[in-house]
This record gives C-alpha cells, structure tokens and sequence, in this order.
C-alpha cells in the first residue's frame, strides 16, 4: 500500500499539457522529464517505505516479558524485606561461608533493633550449599521461586556463584556481596550483580607486582585450585606477569574438596620457582605449605585472600622459616586498631561479640559486615517504595561512602565494585598482619639465600 | 465493468515512458520472483528448522536424560537442577532453550530452570505416550510460544522420568523474520540497484529515441538542418560538399543504387561514382542504438539529396512548363478536364487561365479527341507518347486552327492525368498549300503551253469557219446548205470545247478549301485527261483510261485529287520520254489510268511503261526536292506533294516499278 | 487553181481549210496525219503543202523535210500555234516557204498562198533576188525571194555597191514574197554589225507581219530599226 501511494504521489504525465499548436519549437508532446519529481526523490521515499514495512514484523518480535516494571518487588512487605543467601556453611569451606554469614547478620540484626529499615526489618534466608555449585542452583532456585526473596546477599565462592549467574539474569534479582573475586562477576558488566570487595585480578596484580618490583623475584609459579575459582586467579596472575613479560615458571593444582597437593607440589619445586602464588582454600594451601617446608623448598608463598587467613595461620602454627603473604581486600579487623567500623557502637568487633560472642573476629566476618554495611545503605538510599530497581539505582547512587579504616565504598552506574584496595599482610607469630616494608622482607629473602 | 477496468488499465500502461516501463516490468519479476523464492525458502526453511530446532531439542533432551538418570535415582535434585541449567542456559543455548524440567513418573517435577512457579499447565502439557520415545509439542507459554519436547529418562526399559526441555520458538521465529529481513533488504537493494541501471539503460535507449522524435518532427515540418550531435557536426561538412548534392543531376551509388536494381538496369548503376570517403553517409557501427542513430542520420541525408533532386528537377520542370514554347495543357485522365495550361496556352487559345482551368478539353478540340484519348488510357502507366497530326482546335471566339497534338501520361499532384503540348501549324499548313499552290502553278506553266494549243484549235475552227462564212457572203456566193450546216455547228461545237478546257483549267488553278468534300475519284482523273490529254497525243503519248463507274467517293478536295494525277500522268510521260531518249526507236508509249474497288477501299492506279524506277532512288522518290530529272526542269515536289496530299486523305500510295519496264503508282483511298 | 495539200489532226480545221481553200478555186487534198499527208503528196504531187507542225506521231517538221527531199521546189507552208517561233524558224530553216499562226487570218492565208505561188515561179532560178536601187537621200537595196546562205555573196556585193553610194541611209526592202531561213538571218545579222560599226545608218522596210516577228525573235529588230514603208525608210529622220 506504501509503495502504491508513493507512485501516487508521483504522477506521471502522459500529456505535457501544452496544446499541440502553442508548443514551442522542438518542444514536442511527450514527456517532459523536468516536471517530474528528481530523481532521488522518488528513489528515497521508495527505500524509506520498504525499510518501515520490513521494520514493522521485526519489531514485533522482541516482547519483553517481564517489561513492565514491579510496583513493588517480591520479597517486600510492609514490614520485612527477606534476603537470600546460599553459602557454605557446612563442609569444606564452611568457616568461609558460617564467618561471611555471621558477620553480616551482626549488623543486620543491630539494623533490626534500631527498627529495620524505613519500617522493614531485614530477614536473611541462609541455604547451606557447601561450597557445591549444583546445591546452590537449587538453593538459588528455592530462594528466588519459592522464598520469593527480594534480593540475593552474601554468596561464598566462585563456581558456586558463577552458577547461579543465569539464574540471576533470568529472575533479575540482585545479587550482593560475595565472597569471591571472580573476573566473571565482573566481566561482562552485570547491572544485578553488586562486588563489594576487590577482584583476584586486582589482588594477584597487586601481589605480583610486589613480588616482581619489591621482591625482586622472577621466578614465580602458581598452585591454584582446580575449578573456576583456581582459574581465575591463575588467569589473573598470569595476566599480572604478562605486564612484567614474565609468565608462570610453573602450574600445579589440585581438586576441589581434596588435598592432594603432591603432584602439584612436585611441579613447582621442580620448576624452581621463587615464588608460589597460591590460589585455594585453606586446608590444601596449608598442607602444601607444609609439604614444601619439609622438602626444603622454600619460595615465598603468596596467597589469595579467599584461602582464608585465621584459618590458615592456624594450620600452620608451628611452621617457622616461611614466608607467607596474603592479600586482603578489607583490612585487617584488629581489635587494637581504633576504628568505629570495628570498636565502635555499631563496629564490626562490638556486634560481633554481641551477637556471636564464640567467634573471633577475622578478614571473612568483616567482610560480610561490610557487605551489610553497604546492603542497609543502598535500602536505605531506596527509600520506601523499595523495588529491586530502585536499589540497584540507590547502590549505584553510592559514590563515597566512607566507613572508617580508609575503607571507602564507591559505585556508579558502570561500576559494581565497591573496594579495590588490596591490603597485603604477613605471617607472623601466627598472625597475619599488614606489611608495612617489602625491603624488610626483601632483606630477609637476601639473608635467606 | 472490470473488462474496461482492465483496459484502462492496460492503456495507462502503454501510455507510460519507456524507461518506467522497463523499471516496473522488471521490477514486477523480481518481485514476483522474488516473492516466489521467499515462499519456498521459508517453507523449506522454516521446516526445515522446525525440524532442526527439534532435533536439537531432542538432542539436548537426551542428553538431559541419559546424565540425569543417575540424579532421578540418586534422587540428587541439586545435581540435576545444575545439570539442566548447564544444559540450559549453555551460552547461546538460553536463546533457543526456554526452559527444561524433569518430572518423575508421575509427572510430578523433579527440577526446572524457570525462575518463577512452575506452570501447572506446562507440567501435564506434553506427555510422552508410553510406547513413544519422544513427544514434541508447541504450546502456549505465557506469551510466547515454545515447543515442549518430552523424552522420557530411562533405566533399562522402565521410565523413570521425563525430561522436557521447552524451545523457544521465538527463536525461529526471530530467524525467520532475520532472514525476511535480510530478504527484503537485499530485495531493496537490488531494486535499488536495477532502478539504477533500468534508469540508465532507458536514458541510454529512450535519449536518443528522444532526440531522433524531435528530429522527426522537425522532419515532418520540412526542416532538414538537424544536427543530431556533437560528432555529426565534426564529422559532416557542408551540404555543399558532397557531389551529389552540388549537381542534382549527378548521381550517387549510395542513393541511386536501389533505383537502379529495381527499374533502370541500364547498367548506370555500376559506374555511379561512390566518393572514396563518404562524408555523408555512415557505416553503422556500435550497438543497436547508435546503429538507429547512424541509419536515421543516413535517411535525413537521403531525404535531403532527394528533396534537393526534387526541387531542382521542380524548378526545371516548371520553368519548362512555364516558358515552354508550345501550349501545355494537364487534363485529368478520366474527364478530360483541363487542371493546369501554361501561359503559352492561354496566349494562343485566347483564354484566360480561368476559364481554361475546369474545362473540358473537347471544347477545344471537339473531333477526334475521344477516340485519341483513349488510345492513350489504353497504354496505361507507361510513357509512351502519341501523336495526332492535323488536329483541328478552336481558339476563344470558335476560331478554328491546325495543330499536332503530342500526349503522354504523367502524374500531377499525386492523381494520374495527361500532358497534352499542341504545336501550333496553321502557318505550316497554309504554306503547305502554298507550295501545293506553286506546284500546281507550276503544273499549269508547264500546261500552259499545252493548254494554249488546245484553246487554239477550236479558235482556229471557229475562225477558220466564220471568215469562210464572211468570205461567201461577200462573194455574194451561196453557201451550199449542207457545208453550212457543218460549218455552224462545228463552230458551236468548237466553242463549247473551248469552255470546257476553260473551266477545267480553272478549277484546276482553284485554292483547296479547307473542309473536305465527297468526291468521285473518276472525276479528277477524267478533268486531267481533259487537260493534258491531247498533249500527250501529240507526244505520242497514249493516255488511257479504265474507270469503274460509281467505284466510290472518297473525303477529298476534287483540284487537289486533280493535282495528284496531274502529277502522275506527268511523271509517266517523263518516264516514257527518258526512255526514248535512252533507246531510240521505242514504240509509242502508253499511260493506263484505272479505278476500281479493292478490300472496300478506293483505288486508282497509274501505269505507264517508261523507263522505269531504279533500285538506289525508289526510296527516295518520295521525298521533297529529289528528282531525277535534271534540277532546272523539275523542283522534285511532284511526288512529295502527291504523298503529302494521299497522307492526308487517310490513303496509302504504293509503286511496282522494273527498271526499264515501266513503273505503277497505286493510291487507295477509304471509301465513304 | 493549184493542187493544195492540208496536213492536220484536227478534224474541224480540215474541215474549214477544206472549205475555204475550195473555195478560193484550188483542189484541196486533206490528210489527218503525217503519214497520210506523204502518201496524199506521192499521189497527187500538190504544189503547196499546208501542214500543221505539232501532230501525234508524224510531226509537221517530218513531213517538211520528207517533202522537201521528194520535190524541194514543193511550197510548205507550216501552221503554228502561239509562241510556237522557234518551231517556225525551224521550219524555215529546213526550206518552209511560210508560216501561218493559228488562228489563221483569211487576208494571211491569201497573201501566203500568193507569195507561195510567186516563189515557185522563182523557184526555177535562184529563187532569190537582190537589187540596188538609190533613191534620194538612201541607196535601197530590194530584197525578194528566199534568202538564204547562198545570197550571202550577193548580198555582200550589194550591199559594197550601197555603201559606194555614199548616202546617209541605206534601206534594206523586203518585198512581200521575201523569206529569209536562218542561215540569211546570219548574213543579214553579220552585215548590219558591220554598218553599225562603220556607222552607217540602216533601215529596214516593209517587212511582212511575219518576218517582223522573226526579226523581233531573233533579235534583229533590236539591231536596226524597222519601217512600216519605203517612204518612211527613206525618208530623213
């Protein structure tokens, strides 16, 4: 029909219009081509009409399920807002999962007490996944279809996270706070997906640089977890030396849930490896520490803040003559240290011993305090129609939040990170604490040689 | 109604250019092709990844099922539920999969990858039948459609589950719509394209169609200085230059050459000169269009040539016409009505042009024209010329005058007609009958004498007669009755004799009137022997007639018939005195005169045996001033008059001669 | 009365000649044609012949010359139309007596007839005379009979005799029964240029009607000019 009214608008004459007898000479009785409309003219009203009649069925096609917007997201009442974790609190990891949980419960439950936010009390949900990705899709899947949780907080781990990403795009329901450092839930950008603490690649950069500029070590090796937690931080610290135009002397690994470091062991002290990035859980890392030490090899270990440090440095009690640095991503929650954020009224440590007393505090439980730091800011910045938009836009509307310890929480509509500073700590007397001089260490490393 | 419709239709198309002509036709087949193309390939497209779409659905199914026995057993739902979304949500997998569920024997789900409440309906919607090892089904899902295919998850033979994994159609219907766009774009862009080129090409074949219409419009106004483009008017000179058309008469092979296969055949042809580099006509070179623009350009040059030829042969044509000498008359071929007359004619008819235009011509010329004319329509287109002598015209005022009337066919303004010249001879005529006068004078000085002798006797008798009678008286004598008696009426006798010699000679000597009479061919021939008769006698010359009485009259003038014969019978004597000179002692000769009927036509011969016609001057005896006598004695008119004068009558004159012998003239006549 | 001969085709003329010549008392003869006339002539032996010159078949002039070889002393006179001279002179030149011209005059026919008759009796001698008679003022030479070449001698010697007379004129007369043929006509001509050139006047008398008409033929009467008398020849001018 378009076409056929473009050729309308355009008549054709078939008669000049002259009478025959006053035409012109040599101006005969046929078409007369300049009366017509130019040519592009026609040509591009032609075009224009077939494109919007092919544009027409195209856009049909694309319905949006779900594009109306909630006026009020599931998982909010009038009275509560519930929550959604899946974390390993039992098994394997489960220090990482139980200390992330109860140190976020700490605040929330101090947030319950001063009356929840803008009227609504927060509930937090907790699945036990135990660190086991299919357990936590379906743990993932309770929560979001059956519980109807408003959002997701406070996941552990990162092929357990990595899992439930579909899930989460699907159902867009954010997800905040998670233990992990995965590039994944970072790269590509995910509007739900909200990072409070730095990423592996940002802690293995840092790490490597210091071995690389401060330690002077070249000869760096990695001994990784084999699933995608290992990986990433692999990938990231191969990345890392790329930038140094070096690259890994050597790769060990060793399954999720064993402790079967030998092989990898074996692999990185055949290499000769001055250094050994260490991208695990607890329990294996120390084994392998121990192992090494007794081999006589003595590289200095770097590990990922996920390994877990109070856990560590509790497996390796007795080891005297290593080197072991681990990055973190909060500071360390010293009690000694003065801080608001950890001593004061509403610190990490004072709600910690409120609410758990039995627990110490460690780098884990602070972290899960700050994510509920951050989790009650961005609900309170949403204010009373609290909507599952309304407080992805209220977190990304947090551009500095200071909490104390120069730990300052930044986001913005392109950035979902909420920290990037790597803090890097140092076995010592059973403790880690930060490092204040690499050339000490350096020094010492000389002395060791 | 649509009958007038569609040719209303069909005549707007007609009538539409050329170039939108092509771009519509075209356009049409493609579309119709393409539209074509379109159908099939999304009917073996869309079946085809239906059928696709499927497969993988089953594919992924199968997959689920076999992997997700263990699970259903071990009845590890976190296991399966991560197993069916891996499967699921597998990269480009979560366009195409819309969701998966296990369900259990009784159908009751075990795990799904949707992430809201499962849909009652889905759960029953697509069970596998128990026999079957798949069930694929497209249903409702909320908005969208998806097709469920169900496979049922076995261990050994017994099912244990099924798994359903639910595919977008969507999907497809996206790939369609992709690959209707993709269509309808590239569509557009060939339209696009072969809008284009058809624009060009018409341009191409409809510019120079353009300028050549022009051209022959201008053509058809009589205006040949067209230039038809740059490169002509670089490569042609001036008109002047060419040969052919400088001198209209010359001729040119490249024009010339058809009319000469096709009528002349003289062989002229051959021997035109074609100029070595043609400046006018041109090869046909290129493709079709410039081929046109050549053989158009070449048929403009022809036409000018032509028209050139034309009007120069015109102008002569006309200048001839309008000076001609001679009165030229155009009358139409069927009516015989004067269309056009020259000056010439109006000056000598006496008419103006007026009056002359629209006459018929038989007013001028009223006798003898119609059996004329139509000799002439019998020879049809041919260019054949006839003559009519002695035609009698009328000028203005019913003056009568002589003239030769010549007549052929021609065309004038496109309508056959004839051309009529008539050559004024009347003074031809009247000097014609002067000289038949002088001849005739002629004739009577040569008689004189004779004629003198013959008065003389019967005015010797008488005087004789009445001086014996004075004689008598005065001797006082009488007369003796009986010799007076004689004596008187041989007087009267004589005097009578001597009024009949009188009278013949008179007559004779009489100019011919100008109308022909009925005469008695007898009675001239009978006034000659009258005349010459005893003459003849005298020279021992017989002269003998054999008249058949009443043998017939003929349209003639009676002196001039007198003339004639004089002549013969004169000739005759001649011959016989040659021939006594030449051999003496010839007895005397003898001129038989004869009249008699033959084949209905009146014939009168004169014989004589005298010397006779030799071979080398019978055909020339005819003619004016030849004679075989010698020139002082004879002007050798004699027999060219007789000729003349036999011609005019209708007759015919022949001559037996044998040299030595004798010769015989035979003159026939029609008879009336 | 003398035995005459006519020779004519003509019937009416014979007729007429035969009537007027009976009656002027002469036996007439007539023949229709040439050869009729010679048989007549052997027969009869006339004195005088009239023939008429222009006949079919045998013409006058045959008949003249037949005769004139059987009898010369025979008198032929020819009858000619008009404008027939050259045929008369002709004639004469072969010994005709005369000539008559149709329409013959009565008084013609008489006077020929008679001088025929005188000159037969001449005919016996020369036939021809010629004598000087002076007169007063012009020595008159009188010419008669039939002059023909044979006078020439004579007729010189005549003519020196005039000229010795030494008067002013000298007069040639012709008496009525003089002829003259051609060979005369010479003389005569040959004499009268020799006056001229001398300067001697010369007249000719009295010629007869028909010698006149030779004279004017032949050119003569140009030459010297003609009286109608002696008196006026004579006579001063």
């Amino acid at each position: 029909m378009f076409l056929y009214s473009i050729k309308i608008m355009n008549p054709i004459q078939t008669n000049c219009g002259l009478p025959k007898r006053t035409a012109a000479k040599g101006n005969t009785c046929f078409r007369d081509r300049s009366r017509q409309l130019p040519l592009w003219i026609k040509f591009g009203a032609y075009f224009v009409s077939v494109l919007c009649f092919l544009s027409i069925p195209a856009g049909c096609n694309s319905t949006d399920e779900s594009a109306a917007p909630e006026a009020v997201s599931s998982g909010v009442t009038a009275q509560e807002i519930l929550l959604g974790s899946s974390l390993a609190l039992k098994g394997h990891a489960s220090f990482l999962g139980t200390q992330t949980f109860r140190g976020a419960m700490s605040y929330l439950n101090h947030v319950n007490e001063q009356g929840g936010v803008h009227g609504r009390a927060i509930k937090l949900v907790a699945y036990d996944d135990s660190y086991d990705p299919p357990m936590c899709m379906a743990n993932t899947q309770k929560l979001i279809i059956d519980d109807q949780v408003f959002a997701l907080f406070c996941y552990v781990g990162t092929p357990t996270t990595v899992k439930v990403l579909p899930m989460i795009e699907e159902a867009r329901i954010p997800l905040l706070g998670m233990f992990t450092g995965a590039n994944a839930l970072r790269e590509p950008f995910n509007r739900y997906l909200v990072n409070v603490r730095a990423s592996y690649y940002q802690e293995t950069g840092a790490a490597v640089r210091h071995l690389v500029d401060d330690l002077g070590l070249h000869k760096i090796a990695v001994f990784y977890q084999y699933d995608a937690y290992g990986f990433d931080g692999l990938t990231g610290t191969e990345l890392a030396l790329r930038r140094f135009n070096l690259a890994p002397v050597a790769g060990g690994s060793y399954n999720r849930g064993t402790l079967d470091v030998q092989e990898g062991l074996n692999k990185i002290m055949a290499s000769g490896a001055e250094a050994v990035v260490m991208i695990g859980t607890y329990d294996p890392c120390a084994k392998f520490i121990r192992l090494a030490h007794e081999k006589g090899f003595r590289p200095v270990f770097y590990l990922v803040s996920f390994v877990g440090a109070d856990e560590l440095a509790r497996r390796l009690e007795n080891q005297q003559g290593i080197t072991v640095i681990m990055s973190q991503v909060v500071p360390p929650p010293d009690r000694h240290d003065p801080s608001s954020l950890l001593t004061g009224e509403v610190g990490y440590v004072t709600l910690l011993q409120r609410y758990f007393p039995e627990d110490q505090p460690n780098f884990v439980g602070f972290e899960g305090f700050i994510n509920a730091r951050v989790l009650v800011e961005g609900l309170n910045r949403a204010g009373a129609s609290l909507t599952r938009e309304t407080f992805i836009n209220a977190i990304e509307s947090i551009r500095d939040l200071s909490l104390g310890l120069d730990i300052n929480i930044a986001f913005s509509a392109s950035d979902h990170q909420g920290l990037d500073r790597v803090y890097f700590t140092r076995l010592e007397n059973g403790q880690f604490s930060l490092i204040k001089d690499w050339a000490d260490i350096r020094a010492q490393l000389n002395a060791m040689r | 109604m649509q009958r007038d419709v569609i040719r209303g239709a069909a005549k707007r198309f007609r009538d539409i250019s050329l170039k939108n002509k092509i771009f519509f036709s075209i356009i049409a087949v493609i579309l119709v092709i393409s539209a074509i193309i379109a159908v099939l390939a999304r009917w073996i497209l869309v079946d085809n990844l239906i059928s696709e779409l499927e497969l993988r659905g089953i594919a992924i199914a199968r997959t689920i099922a076999e992997r997700s026995s263990g699970f259903i057993l071990d009845k590890n739902y976190p296991e399966l539920l991560s197993l069916i979304f891996d499967e699921a949500k597998l990269k480009e997998r979560q366009h195409l999969v819309s969701y998966i569920f296990v369900s259990d024997r009784e159908d009751q789900v075990l795990s799904h990858t949707l992430m809201r409440p499962f849909t009652e309906s889905l759960r029953l919607a697509n069970r596998v039948p128990p026999d079957e090892a798949k069930s694929v089904r497209l249903f409702r899902l909320g908005e969208q459609m998806a097709y469920d295919i169900a496979i049922p998850v076995t261990q050994g033979i017994y099912r244990i589950g099924t798994v359903h994994v639910g595919l977008n159609k969507d999907h497809i219907d996206q790939l369609v719509a992709k690959l209707r766009t993709t269509f309808l774009g590239f569509l557009s862009l060939v339209v696009v394209i072969i809008f284009v080129i058809t624009h060009r090409l018409a341009k191409y074949i409809t510019r120079p169609i353009f300028k050549l219409t022009q051209i022959s419009e201008e053509l058809s106004k009589g205006n040949f200085d067209v230039k038809l483009d740059a490169e002509q008017v670089s490569k042609g000179g001036q008109p002047q230059e060419c040969p052919a058309f400088a001198n209209p008469d010359a001729t040119c092979r490249h024009l010339d050459g058809n009319l000469a296969a096709a009528g002349a055949g003289d062989g002229a042809a051959e021997t035109d000169p074609v100029c070595r580099d043609c400046q006018f006509y041109r090869r046909q070179r290129g493709d079709e269009v410039a081929q046109l623009a050549d053989a158009f350009y070449n048929m403009i040059w022809g036409i000018r040539l032509y028209r050139r030829r034309l009007r120069e042969s015109e102008k002569k044509y006309r200048s001839l016409f309008d000076s001609g000498p001679d009165p030229i008359f155009v009358i139409n071929h069927q009516s015989f009505d004067i269309i056009d007359a020259n000056p010439r004619a109006v000056e000598v008819y006496g008419y103006s042009r007026e009056e002359l235009i629209g006459k018929p011509f038989m007013e001028l010329a009223p006798e003898h024209t119609h059996e004329y004319f139509q000799s002439l329509q019998g020879q049809g287109e041919s260019h054949g010329l006839v003559t009519y002598p002695k035609a009698l015209h009328y000028k203005k005022g019913h003056k009568p005058f002589y003239v030769n009337l010549h007549a052929s066919n021609t065309t004038y303004k496109g309508q056959p007609a004839i051309v009529l010249a008539s050559t004024d001879i009347t003074e031809m005529i009247e000097k014609d009958a002067q000289l038949i006068q002088a001849s005739k004078m002629k004739s009577l000085g040569e008689m004189s004498a004779g004629i003198a002798h013959e008065l003389n006797q019967p005015l010797n008798a008488i005087k004789m007669g009445s001086d014996f009678l004075g004689m008598m008286v005065e001797a006082n004598r009488g007369i003796p009755p009986a010799d007076l008696q004689q004596v008187v009426a041989e007087m009267s006798a004589q005097v009578d004799r001597a009024a009949e010699i009188i009278n013949t000679l008179r007559s004779f000597g009489r100019k011919a009137e100008l109308v022909m009479e009925r005469v008695d061919i007898n009675k001239p021939i009978q006034a000659v022997f009258t005349l010459v008769g005893r003459q003849f006698e005298l020279d021992n010359i017989r002269l003998e007639l054999a008249l058949t009485p009443g043998v017939g009259a003929i349209m003639a003038h009676d002196n001039r018939l007198q003339q004639v014969f004089f002549n013969l019978v004169t000739n005759a004597r001649d011959a016989i005195n040659e021939k006594r000179e030449r051999r003496a002692g010839s007895p005397a000769g003898k001129i038989l005169v004869r009249t008699y009927q033959e084949d209905g036509q009146v014939v009168a011969e004169v014989q004589d045996d005298g010397i006779g016609i030799c071979e080398a001057v019978r055909d020339k005896i005819f003619e004016p001033f030849f004679s075989t006598k010698e020139s002082s004695i004879d002007m050798g008119l004699g027999l060219a008059i007789i000729y003349g004068i036999v011609k005019d009558y209708g007759g015919a004159i022949s001559l037996k001669t044998r040299e030595g012998e004798g010769t015989t003239f035979k003159l026939s006549f029609a008879g009336v | 009365m003398e035995k005459i001969l006519v020779i004519d085709d003509e019937k009416p003329t014979l007729m007429m000649f035969r009537l007027t010549l009976a009656a002027l008392g002469h036996e007439v003869f007539t023949a229709e044609n040439g050869q009729q006339g010679l048989e007549v002539f052997n027969r009869e032996r006339p004195s005088i012949v009239l023939t008429d010159i222009k006949m079919p078949g045998m013409n006058g002039i045959e008949v003249l010359k037949r005769i004139k070889a059987v009898d010369p002393a025979v008198q032929v006179i020819v009858i000619t139309g008009h404008g027939d001279m050259d045929l008369a002179i002709q004639a004469l030149n072969l010994d005709a007596a005369d000539f008559l011209n149709k329409p013959i005059q009565r008084h013609l026919l008489e006077q020929a007839l008679k001088r025929a008759l005188e000159r037969r009796h001449l005919a016996g001698e020369q036939g021809w005379e010629m004598v000087l008679e002076p007169a007063e003022s012009a020595a008159v030479i009188v010419i008669q009979g039939n002059i023909t070449a044979k006078a020439e001698g004579r007729f010189q010697a005549v003519y020196q005799e005039a000229v010795a007379l030494n008067k002013p004129r000298i007069v040639l007369h012709f008496k009525e029964n003089a002829t003259i043929n051609g060979a005369g006509i010479a003389v005569l001509t040959q004499l009268l240029l020799d006056s001229q050139k001398q300067g001697r006047q010369l007249v000719v008398a009295e010629l007869s009607e028909n010698l006149k008409k030779v004279f004017e033929i032949v050119g003569l009467s140009k030459i010297v000019p003609l009286a109608d008398s002696l008196e006026k020849a004579i006579a001063p001018a």
